[in-house]
């Protein structure tokens, strides 16, 4: 599964510490969900795309693996 | 759940790693040396060796604002350490019955004056390494 979450955090100017206080997690949460070391619940991805106001579609993606 | 409890969490695993891998360091050099000079007496090394590193590690824990409280939880709050903490305890029990394998097949090899006490801290030893080896890898960035 790949995702898009670094780019939009970016594009949000915000740092990794700052999007896991934004929606209560740990910054190493965010580290390993970027990186796709880590797949997150549909509780923390939906808390993700609710503060960007975007879907969860378009923050994660399904690949030839999935 | 608080902001705060989770960088309380966070703080508390990466002082777990310190203190699982540096226990697990000392542990095994300690039974490894008894292991290696057959030597029985080593317990009274042992047992000295794990005095001083008690003594350090309350140090440590005075200094360093040890959350005590979070050895009465059963679990982390958040998902990802949650997550990496129960794949840390199964590396710990793989590490575990592989080491008990091992001892099993070649246990002709170690001396039979090694004491339950020692080969115990050896196993100790290696499931602390385990466990804290897999919590630092795991939590890389």
């Amino acid at each position: 599964m790949q995702n898009h979450i670094a780019e939009f955090r970016k594009e949000a100017g915000l740092s990794q510490q700052e999007l896991a206080d934004a929606i209560n997690v740990s910054r190493k949460t965010i580290s390993t969900v970027e990186t796709s070391r880590f797949t997150p619940s549909v509780i923390i991805a939906l808390k993700i795309a609710q503060h960007f106001n975007t879907s969860v579609e378009r923050l994660f993606s399904l690949d030839e693996h999935d | 759940m608080k902001q705060q409890d989770i960088k309380t969490e966070e703080q508390f695993m990466g002082q777990n790693i310190f203190l699982s891998i540096s226990t697990s360091m000392v542990f095994l050099l300690l039974s490894v040396n008894s292991v290696i000079k057959q030597d029985s007496d080593g317990l009274l090394t042992v047992g000295m060796g794990v005095l001083f590193y008690i003594v350090i590690i309350a140090i440590y824990i005075t200094k360093a604002g040890f959350p005590l409280k979070m050895y009465f939880q059963y679990a982390y709050k958040d998902e990802f350490l949650n997550t990496i903490d129960t794949s840390a305890y199964k590396h710990s029990i793989f590490a575990l019955v592989f080491c008990l394998l091992g001892v099993f097949y070649k246990g002709d090899a170690i001396a039979s004056e090694v004491s339950h006490a020692a080969m115990a801290v050896f196993y100790l030893g290696i499931m602390l390494l385990a466990y804290g080896t897999s919590l630092f890898w795991q939590s890389r960035d």
